[in-house]
């Protein structure tokens, strides 16, 4: 048994002893959350002995699937996947056990018996070797992970959400379901290493696997459940949704059709549209919302977005044979996966610790919050730099090399290849510069100014274990850009303003406070400052046919235009999908339903008649051929 | 080289017109694309050693360059209208639009066989195109009557251009009778707006479906 | 070693010189005698020295944005070669450059909104608004030379050494073009917003630093100046590559022509403020537009040239 086995044996027995030690007695509360930290330590020292010399395990009989055998297999991907969930596991564990706390104890078992399920099938997808337990551990991770948003349903409503994230996940399964058994038909195995894409013969499959796994993604324009889901879903599990299991199916992607010596042209044009298109989408939808997780979730969308979008130019590189680009934007589009689940879920542990202080993420009731939560605020300030990729933490160092790999095929001879890098750089840089307002304005609205509602006025900063938990994937924000070269002078200067800062600090002398300027006009009242509907609206008015965004204003009083009495205004978005395709889908599809119900009368005599009816065309069907 | 600069420079004017609303821009950048395509005749003369050239070039100068812009100018003045608020196009988008159009275009010409003596002939069919495309696009996201005659002259210019450097122009006869069709068609239309003015009020080309009955 | 007590030189002095400049030409536009030339150092100095006022409602984000704000202009204004010297600090590449000014609007708009007060965030929404709209250019814009160059690293791309290709020069033109409306854009200049107007409707810039006083609003105006440098530094290089064909290869005439264009640009936006109206905040991107378009020619130009 090499050391590999023995790790995974070990994590898998401790996430066992996780699970049953849920049922444990209330005072014994504190078990749970330190299995779950030993088994991800147990995963992380899988993970990394894995990297060296890889698992190959076969169950044989008595377990047996129908069709094959229980298979695991891991390559350094996946391996390096596992480390991650693993390390995000970590904070995790510590900010849930305070986050979980207050609830009543039946909800805090079904918290930690879910996401420790869901946890151990989503690293397990990735380690199966064939199609048929690949498909089973996939179920467990979206039903699981359909539980996890479900799990507030006592306190909240959040069975609307549960109900779209569970229809989008069941399409996602029939769809990669449909495209196995086409790769089935064309490869003749059900091992995924006998599997070999990119051929005209398994163009079928490939697309059926493309489009179940970005409706698994929440890519454009199946992005519909993403923000239901990750608003409902408790911070901590949405931070897990969101930081990687967005990323397997885009891991599996690359598994599939990054590997091989032939790539299909079709599918990376496919990846490289949806993806841009999301890339832009979900960033001017995250502008104009007003729920912090919301604001993340779409924000999620563009990231992924991006992610795919450098997927698919990674596959047209290959196509023509570019190798060495390929090769920048591969290491871009991995190195991205990675950031990018550190800093949304430093994020959405930010909104969870919000929530739980203040009980709401409305960003218009929040305010004044750097006061009352200064940790909260600091982990969120450097969670936010990094989501707008600013120099030098780790959301620049990932985008830097996706921009670098760019440009490299910029300068190639190919005009179509050059046309479609400047056009991609476009698409990112005029995402990067609005994700930069979304950013601002959520931490200027949340933190800044005075507080909105009693709410935020009376918060508190959150324990030790929730800001320790934000602490460290703070950290993990700024490491890499610790060890970028460029960045060196730049931390230099970072420093220098933070030693001039203090040195500010001494003259206290020269320091007067006073109330913010008001114009004269007498106190400003917490009314007065921004919302986050008026900070988006000078954006919000280029994209209004996206975002079906209206103004409505209502002015009373006697002499409107000088002296008004009343003022109302109100705007609304909507998203011009939901609204146009969408919503008649569903009328159109539940009128079928209607129809088809007709079908079904409950009268024996009709069921007789359909008997006939379909005997007699199978009979004229064989009597034709 | 110097040729090129001059006619891609006047395709870069046309593209500039389409990206503002102020209906005097339009006509000055109007004006100095037939500037640069009159300075483009001469030096095509030039090159090519003919003498008829040379007379076209005085004459587009004159009619297009001075005439036409400065009756216009008279005309917006008059009938006082001074922003075109643009259909269902933002002006800035379509400028860019019109951006993609001329790397279309110099797609496009690169496909021409090579008719012209000229070594550079692909631009002059690149600008050529790019003129007809632009102009079309000006008068798709146009509202104003006179704004319809721009983006009309324009495609002429376009047309002119790719006569000129594919099969090294027209006889002079047919550019001379081209150009006085044009003048008497600028005049007739502008006497028209001056008329749609006085009895509509406006002249605004999309509130006119309201004739068809 | 010389080029190098010069350059620090230039950067010392440049900055402040060029406003102080831009304002006396302006005077003169106006038949106004105008605040003498060396007015900008005495008001630094002066706010350098006075009380500085905070908002009770002020966390340690106000200052410190405005503090990370310059930090990050002293940075650029070393590392990005706006004069036809080397730079102090090599290897700055043209994402860096922009993502450095993103970041530094981060924080310009975080320490507006720092306070609470209406003005500092109305002019901080609009603030992103712009940049959204001025970022894609000024990419684009930088991005042609480097199409020509092959390389991305901005002192590589502004090192004269370029061969003499027959559509060079339009691309270096268009660059620069596109860089000076960009830098009316970012430095918030007339037609986008009057730096002159402490009017809540039309102002921009001046909003957001509406709260500053002291030394913060020296640091702030200081800053200001070397972005205004910067800019106007760049266009001025990529003109000076334009005409490199006609230029004397000698450093020092070079460094002459810099400095001569980049007062002559000041002395045009002097001009364009006495003569241009503001445009109405709903009217900007159209005019914003044209960098982009110039961005988009510079790069179609250079692509042209490749095949």
């Amino acid at each position: 048994m090499t050391l590999t086995e023995i790790f995974a044996v070990a994590t898998l027995a401790s996430i066992t002893l996780t699970q049953l030690s849920v049922f444990l007695p209330g005072k014994y509360r504190l078990v749970t959350p330190t299995l779950f930290c030993l088994s991800a330590l147990f995963g992380m020292a899988f993970s990394i002995f894995s990297l060296s010399s890889p698992l190959n395990f076969v169950l044989h009989s008595p377990v047996f699937l129908g069709l094959m055998p229980v298979q695991f297999a891991s390559n350094c991907l996946s391996s390096a996947f596992c480390l991650l969930l693993c390390l995000l596991l970590l904070p995790f564990a510590l900010f849930s056990q305070s986050y979980i706390k207050t609830k009543n104890s039946l909800e805090t078992r079904f918290f930690w018996l879910t996401s420790g399920l869901f946890v151990l099938s989503m690293g397990s997808v990735l380690l199966s070797s064939n199609a048929i337990l690949f498909l089973i551990l996939w179920e467990v991770m979206s039903l699981s992970s359909a539980a996890l948003v479900a799990s507030e349903m006592f306190t909240r409503n959040t069975a609307r959400a549960a109900l779209i994230y569970l229809s989008a996940t069941r399409v996602a399964t029939a769809l990669i379901a449909g495209g196995f058994l086409a790769a089935y038909y064309s490869f003749k195995s059900w091992n995924f290493c006998d599997w070999h894409f990119g051929g005209t013969n398994s163009l079928l499959a490939e697309i059926l696997i493309t489009l179940g796994c970005l409706i698994k993604s929440g890519i454009w324009p199946f992005h519909i459940w993403l923000p239901y889901a990750y608003q409902a879903a408790p911070a901590p599990s949405a931070a897990l949704m969101s930081g990687l299991m967005g990323k397997v199916p885009i891991i599996i992607l690359i598994q599939f059709f990054l590997g091989h010596s032939s790539h299909s042209l079709f599918i990376a044009y496919i990846l490289i549209v949806l993806g841009a298109i999301s890339t832009l989408w979900g960033v001017i939808f995250s502008l104009v919302q007003n729920d912090l997780k919301k604001i993340l979730a779409y924000s999620s969308v563009e990231n992924l977005g991006m992610i795919t979008l450098t997927l698919g130019i990674c596959q047209l590189c290959k196509h023509y044979p570019l190798d060495g680009v390929a090769s920048v934007l591969f290491a871009a589009l991995l190195f991205h996966i990675f950031n990018h689940a550190i800093f949304k879920s430093l994020l959405f542990l930010g909104a969870g610790a919000i929530y739980k202080q203040t009980r709401t993420s409305n960003i218009n009731e929040l305010g004044g919050l750097s006061r009352n939560m200064p940790g909260t605020f600091l982990f969120f300030l450097i969670g936010g730099a990094a989501l707008c990729s600013l120099p030098p933490l780790n959301g620049f160092c990932s985008k830097w090399l996706i921009y670098e790999g760019l440009f490299k095929l910029a300068l190639n001879k190919d005009i179509t290849l050059c046309v479609i890098a400047l056009l991609v750089i476009l698409v990112l840089i005029i995402a990067g510069a609005l994700s930069l307002a979304t950013v601002s304005k959520t931490i200027s609205i949340v933190f800044s100014g005075r507080p909105r509602t009693k709410h935020s006025g009376q918060a508190t900063e959150c324990d030790f274990a929730i800001n320790l938990s934000q602490g460290i994937l703070a950290v993990l924000c700024i490491l890499p850009g610790l060890f970028c070269v460029q960045s060196k002078y730049l931390w230099i200067s970072v420093l220098f303003a933070i030693i001039f800062y203090a040195g500010f600090l001494k003259q206290n002398k020269q320091r007067k406070i006073y109330s913010t300027w008001e114009c004269g006009f007498g106190a400003l009242s917490s009314r007065m400052q921004q919302t986050s509907e008026s900070f988006s609206q000078p954006i919000a008015v280029f994209f209004s046919p996206l975002l079906r965004y209206k103004i409505v204003a209502e002015i009373t009083g006697k002499d409107r235009r000088h002296f008004p009495e009343r003022v109302k205004t109100e705007q609304s978005t909507q998203s011009v999908l939901e609204a146009k395709v969408y919503t008649p889908l569903v009328v159109f599809v539940s009128a079928l339903g209607r129809h088809i119900n007709r079908l079904q009368a409950g009268s024996i005599h009709i069921y007789l008649s359909y008997l006939l009816l379909t005997l007699i065309t199978l009979i004229c069907l064989e009597l034709v051929w | 080289m110097i040729f090129t600069l001059l006619i891609l420079s006047s395709a870069i004017m046309a593209v500039l017109m389409v990206g503002t609303g102020q209906v005097r821009s339009n006509i000055i950048f109007y004006s100095f694309q037939t500037l640069l395509i009159a300075l483009t005749t001469c030096v095509f003369a030039y090159v090519e050693n003919e003498h008829k050239h040379y007379i076209l070039a005085l004459v587009i100068f004159i009619v297009k360059t001075m005439g036409l812009s400065l009756f216009l100018l008279w005309l917006t003045k008059r009938i006082g209208t001074a922003r075109d608020t643009g259909t269902f196009l933002p002006h800035p988008l379509a400028m860019h639009l019109s951006v993609l159009l001329l790397i279309f275009a110099q797609i496009l010409s690169c496909q021409l066989p090579h008719l012209s003596k000229l070594e550079d002939f692909s631009a002059g069919g690149t600008a050529g195109i790019s003129l007809i495309l632009t102009g079309i696009l000006f008068m798709l996201t146009r509202r104003l009557a006179i704004s319809q005659v721009l983006g009309f002259l324009t495609m002429e210019n376009g047309i002119f251009l790719f006569a000129l450097t594919q099969a090294s122009g027209m006889p002079l006869f047919v550019e001379m009778g081209i150009f006085l069709d044009v003048f008497v068609a600028v005049m007739i239309s502008g006497l028209l707006i001056f008329r749609i003015k006085h009895s509509f009020e406006h002249i605004d080309v999309t509130l006119l479906t309201s004739l068809k009955d | 070693m010389v080029s190098y007590i010069v350059y620090s030189i230039m950067i010392l002095i440049l900055p402040l010189l060029l406003m102080g400049f831009l304002q006396k030409i302006k005077a003169k536009l106006q038949n106004r005698i105008g605040a003498p030339l060396l007015q900008p150092f005495f008001n630094v100095l002066k706010l350098w020295n006075k009380t500085q006022i905070l908002s009770e409602d002020a966390s340690f984000l106000f200052r410190f944005g405005i503090l990370l704000n310059f930090c990050i202009a002293t940075y650029l204004i070393l590392s990005v070669p706006w004069l036809n010297f080397s730079p102090m600090i090599m290897g700055l590449d043209l994402f860096l450059l922009v993502y450095l000014l993103a970041a530094a609007r981060f924080f310009n708009i975080l320490s507006a909104l720092d306070t609470g007060s209406p003005f500092g965030a109305f002019s901080g929404s609009r603030e992103a608004a712009l940049s959204f709209l001025v970022e894609p250019s000024l990419v684009l814009c930088l991005l042609a030379p480097g199409l020509l160059i092959n390389s991305n690293v901005m002192s590589e791309m502004f090192a004269f050494k370029t061969a003499v290709n027959s559509d060079n020069p339009a691309v270096w033109i268009f660059a620069s073009l596109g860089l000076f409306i960009t830098a009316l854009v970012e430095l918030s200049r007339m037609p986008v917003d009057d730096p002159n107007t402490h009017l809540e409707l039309t102002m921009v810039h001046e909003a957001m630093i509406i709260e500053a006083s002291g030394r913060n609003l020296a640091l702030c105006e200081y800053s200001y100046a070397l972005k205004l440098t910067l800019f106007f530094g760049l266009s001025v290089q990529c003109f000076l590559h334009a005409v490199s064909a006609f230029l004397p290869s000698n450093e020092w005439l070079t460094l002459f022509f810099s400095v001569i264009g980049m007062f002559f640009l000041a002395a045009v936006l002097a001009m364009l403020e006495t003569v241009l109206v503001k445009l109405k905040w709903t009217k900007c991107p159209d005019f914003i537009a044209y960098a982009l378009t110039m961005g988009m020619f510079a790069c179609i130009v250079a692509l042209r040239g490749r095949t």
